[in-house]
């Protein structure tokens, strides 16, 4: 591992913090400008007169409205006034993706533990079908769904959001568990169930530790999906009381004057949640304790 | 609705977007996690930063590479321009296939996150041991790859292609935000098209058969990646 392997690696490094930073790094510098910067050739490379106006925008709309309304009557630029439930969106939307990630996580733990591991009859089918129900597209079975949903009276609840979320994600995680738990020797387990531990004894003290960066993997997976859906929620919410980010930024952004300055701020906002979440569970994703546990 | 025009057309689009993007998305995403998971200064960092595009809507990062690409304003022509490349700017999204490429781009930034982080925990979990057997063995270092890391990693690879291979038929938001379709329907996937089918013609036998179709590609496809792999059953079981 001499120089050239170091002299790769760091190349490797530049690429991908290019590759990554760049659109992120025009949108923090278009979110410092005013409309009128934003629209003047050539662009802008860094904001002129960096302001947090799109920001304080973006965080309490009303406010601002007001104020502009005050100075410029309605004369003023256009605004998009949904902007007013974007706070609401941001917290409904952890709400949602927390709840659908630990519900994914607990849910794919124990049903791969169980297409794995034990043998019943019509186990196959029962998994193939649970993968198939992802694989028809998402519009085809919207209108179903709203359907469904209308008839259960929990249309415009984050109880639908969340359902349907954990709907999206929970097939194809069981999944994804089930080809760590193929590749686990059984003899660990097996070893316990020796010891008199019970099924489920065995599966939070030793297979839980062994599968860790796949469990922590699901979980991400599961909230990044919730925080991204889109068109299902757009169907199922009609008021702020359950409408989530993508959601009310789509709005945001289906005006006939794209407020760019104000998209990218709300953007740049929203990453914040899941980079905290992902900085948390970083450290867990890496080296689970594979060829520990198999010795303890 | 084989019939129609829009339909060939559709599927075409959708035909060489997915033959574009799957492979690229695929081995990048292995690519990424292979590096990232080594242990150098700064992989912990990098492990963080690649999960970043899927952190925001996609209808902003949309927005935001379609503002990169920007006939008037856009960052794209004012560097080609600076470089001399062009003698005056050019609307990318209204040519056929720059737009396509640039529909790629973003697709593939927006994509790349959930492979790697996939690989990523799927590097984690292979055995050290078995490394240092071959280490021991005197095995090269791309026989070791093979053998190792490749065959530990192809039920994840699987799902990776499959999972990749259904967005790419599905794609639907980056379209909507980004080419609209056009020009001239040349990025108007076949997503696009039943969505189109469906609320803004409010044709909904015409958009569930178009649905079905899309269903019937992506278990064809699906049972030809098992194939591939050679992985002959889901493998439920070790």
């Amino acid at each position: 591992m001499g120089r050239t392997y170091k002299f790769a690696t760091a190349i490797g490094f530049i690429l991908i913090c290019v590759w990554t930073l760049f659109p992120l790094i025009w949108a923090v510098n278009i979110s410092l400008q005013s409309e009128p910067e934003i629209k003047t050739a050539p662009p802008h490379y860094y904001p002129p007169n960096p302001s947090l106006k799109n920001y304080e925008f973006v965080v309490n709309a009303k406010k601002a409205i007001e104020e502009r309304l005050k100075t410029f009557g309605i004369k003023g630029e256009f605004l998009p006034a949904v902007t007013v439930q974007y706070p609401r969106a941001i917290v409904n939307s952890v709400i949602v993706g927390i709840i659908a990630m630990a519900y994914n996580m607990i849910a794919a733990l124990l049903a791969s533990y169980i297409f794995t591991r034990v043998r019943f009859k019509g186990s196959d089918q029962l998994f193939y079908l649970s993968v198939m129900g992802r694989l028809i597209p998402p519009v085809a079975i919207a209108v179903p769904y709203y359907i469904i949903l209308f008839n259960a009276k929990l249309l415009d609840t984050m109880l639908a959001v969340i359902l349907v979320h954990i709907y999206f994600t929970l097939p194809i995680n069981i999944w994804i568990l089930n080809t760590y738990f193929a590749s686990l020797p059984e003899e660990v387990e097996d070893a316990a169930r020796v010891d008199g531990y019970s099924r489920l004894e065995t599966l939070f003290k030793f297979v839980v530790p062994m599968i860790r960066p796949a469990l922590i993997a699901i979980g991400i997976i599961a909230f990044m999906t919730s925080w991204g859906e889109f068109f299902f929620t757009l169907l199922i919410t009609e008021t702020e009381a359950s409408r989530t980010l993508p959601v009310v930024v789509g709005f945001m952004s289906a005006q006939p004057l794209k407020p760019m300055g104000i998209i990218t701020a709300a953007g740049v906002l929203a990453m914040i949640p899941p980079l905290i979440l992902v900085a948390i569970f970083r450290r867990y994703l890496i080296r689970g304790l594979v060829a520990g546990a198999v010795k303890a | 609705m084989f019939k129609t025009y829009y339909f060939l057309g559709s599927l075409r689009s959708t035909a060489i977007f997915a033959a574009m993007s799957i492979p690229t998305i695929v081995f990048a995403s292995l690519g990424i996690a292979l590096l990232i998971t080594r242990r150098f200064r700064g992989a912990g960092f990098l492990q963080w930063l690649v999960l970043i595009p899927w952190a925001i809507p996609l209808v902003v990062s949309g927005t935001i590479w379609k503002w990169i690409f920007d006939s008037a304003y856009g960052v794209f022509n004012d560097i080609l321009y600076r470089l001399g490349l062009i003698s005056e700017y050019v609307p990318w999204v209204t040519l056929p296939i720059p737009a396509m490429l640039i529909l790629l781009l973003a697709f593939t930034w927006v994509m790349l996150p959930m492979p790697t982080l996939l690989f990523m925990a799927g590097i984690q979990s292979i055995p050290q041991e078995l490394y240092e057997a071959a280490w021991v063995d005197g095995a090269k270092a791309f026989s070791t790859f093979k053998s190792i890391t490749f065959t530990w990693l192809r039920p994840i690879m699987l799902i990776n292609v499959i999972y990749t291979t259904l967005m790419a038929i599905w794609s639907f938001d980056l379209i909507y935000t980004i080419t609209q379709g056009g020009p001239a329907d040349f990025t108007a996937l076949i997503s696009f098209y039943t969505y189109h089918e469906m609320f803004t013609f409010l044709d909904f036998g015409k958009a569930s058969a178009l649905s079905i179709f899309v269903l019937i590609i992506g278990i064809i496809l699906i049972y030809a990646y098992f194939k591939a792999l050679r992985i002959g059953a889901l493998r439920l079981r070790a």
